[in-house]
């Protein structure tokens, strides 16, 4: 029965690392840049809904949908102010940059809220109760479960059967070659990170829910579990991030039970090297030879 | 009558390298107009230019009487100007079908007919439709990137070495192909290095060298030019 608890809560922590995980991969898959403010939208995600709800008394509901819109914008406006001008540029310059846009959000964020910890309303409350009592499954955890199915299908048949999800696949594999069909790679760019940006919103809510703080630095560690979780996956795969960020979640909270709570992050990392020793383009990452 | 494609004094740099030194040539409707030259001539170069990947330093390209310049890559082909790539480069992680639905991207609609017009052509690419791309042989693939390119309904059809890596029986066959585009009135831009085959089914040929046009003339003349003969056709 504990074990069935820890294993549920693993669920939903990994469901909440494929959420973030799934906007990483795909800015990853389509602009071949690791956005390391992702994290930081999650935060500000979580601002938007703390403020909506604790000082504007709005419903969750459209706290939420408050969050999410204000963070797809954002992620708009940070990729054609900070990314856009430099699409040419090397690689470096634009994880550099990516580097100072997270900084920028952190301050803001510290500046306008400052530093010491919201307490979150969560967005649901109460739990579950199972087999007279002996489990008890938090609602919160069952929502971000189910939210990340749900995002999950809904990415995968946006990607494969829309015209704009094929664009992005198309995009993804060869910039040069998805011009000369007459796709807009900057209008195409410019969805992807908005698509992202709503998912680290959603993110944000369903992780201050069950953690119940808020910080500015609140987006860093989930953001780095979830580059982490894409990479496991194989960066770049949709599916790759779903299950990369499940079995993150498990591994972690198994270990936090079973071996030590200081360790977990130690394991984590472990599992992720050997997995990347065996197949170095992660578990579901793809490799295309060209024929010739 | 004016020239679909008419390219004036074109010159395009590599940082500071002159890969194209002030090229000028045009394409008639109807026509198949070969560019051929050895490897670094300025051929790829020439066409990357045309549709936008490229820019130019001085020089124009007209396309139907509209200066294409300014125009960003992705409305080039909207306008009826497709580029099948040097390299083929069809997204090989997506099936053939998809692949032809990117090559209709621009398109609102119609795009089914085209796509049985395009399987009639390619009997090989229906069979294979469900398939990933690259799971494709180099011939099949070089088939798809045309067949994806004429799912925009071109006006002009740019070839970058379509035989470039392929077995020889897939040459001929590749050039059978072209033959009977041009038949069925396709206009036709073909860059080669394979000088003999290009020359053999064009109407016109360009010959690059160094970024210089240093001739031109009919297919049958430059193939029967002892200078040509002497520097591409071994003789």
């Amino acid at each position: 029965m504990e074990f069935l608890s820890y294993l549920i809560s693993g669920i939903s922590l990994g469901s909440v690392y494929a959420i973030i995980a799934l906007g990483y991969t795909m800015v990853y898959g389509i602009a071949k840049m690791l956005n390391f403010a992702h994290g930081d939208i999650i935060m500000v995600g979580g601002y938007i809904s703390f403020c909506s709800i604790s000082y504007l008394g709005l419903p969750s509901w459209v706290a939420v949908l408050l969050a999410t819109l204000v963070c797809t914008v954002l992620g708009v406006v940070i990729e054609a102010l900070a990314y856009r001008p430099l699409r040419s540029a090397p690689s470096l310059a634009v994880l550099i940059t990516a580097i100072g846009v997270s900084y920028f959000l952190q301050n803001s964020a510290l500046l306008i809220w400052k530093a010491a910890p919201k307490v979150y309303p969560p967005v649901v409350s109460g739990s579950l109760k199972l087999m007279g009592d002996q489990l008890s499954i938090p609602y919160v955890s069952l929502l971000t479960i189910v939210a990340c199915l749900v995002i999950m299908a809904g990415l995968t048949v946006f990607t494969s059967k829309s015209k704009m999800g094929k664009a992005m696949r198309a995009c993804s594999e060869d910039k040069g070659a998805a011009q000369l069909m007459g796709i807009n790679v900057n209008a195409t760019i410019s969805v992807t990170f908005a698509i992202g940006s709503a998912l680290a919103a959603i993110a944000g809510v369903l992780l201050c829910s069950s953690y119940g703080t808020l910080m500015p630095t609140t987006g860093s560690m989930p953001g780095i579990k979830a580059f982490t979780a894409a990479v496991f996956g194989g960066i770049g795969s949709i599916p790759g991030a779903f299950l990369g960020g499940l079995l993150l979640g498990v591994i972690e909270s198994l270990s936090k039970a079973y071996i030590s709570t200081q360790l977990a992050n130690t394991i984590v990392f472990a599992v992720l090297i050997v997995v990347l020793l065996v197949k170095p383009a992660g578990l579901l990452g793809k490799y295309v030879p060209e024929k010739v | 009558m004016e020239p679909i494609l008419k390219v004036e004094n074109l010159n395009v740099y590599y940082g500071s390298i002159h890969a194209v030194k002030g090229i000028s040539f045009e394409v008639n409707q109807g026509e198949i107009v070969t560019l051929i030259g050895a490897n670094g001539a300025g051929k790829s170069t020439s066409l990357n230019t045309i549709t936008g990947l490229l820019h130019s330093r001085t020089g124009s390209v007209t396309f139907l009487g509209e200066a294409l310049g300014k125009v960003p890559p992705h409305k080039v082909v909207g306008k009826g100007l497709a580029l099948v790539p040097e390299g083929r480069r069809v997204f090989l992680q997506m099936t053939v079908e998809e692949n032809l639905e990117m090559g209709a991207f621009t398109r609102s609609g119609g795009a089914a007919a085209d796509m049985e017009q395009v399987y009639t052509l390619f009997p090989r690419l229906k069979e294979r439709s469900r398939q990933i791309a690259g799971t494709l042989s180099g011939g099949e693939q070089q088939m798809l990137a045309m067949g994806r390119a004429l799912m925009s309904r071109p006006k002009l059809l740019m070839l970058d070495e379509p035989s470039m890596g392929l077995a020889p029986i897939l040459v001929e066959q590749i050039f059978e192909i072209i033959r009977n585009l041009h038949q069925a009135g396709t206009t036709i831009l073909l860059v080669e290095q394979n000088a003999q085959a290009a020359l053999s089914v064009a109407d016109r040929g360009y010959v690059l060298e160094t970024g210089r046009i240093v001739t031109s003339g009919t297919g049958k003349e430059l193939l029967a030019s002892p200078a040509i003969k002497k520097a591409y056709l071994g003789g």
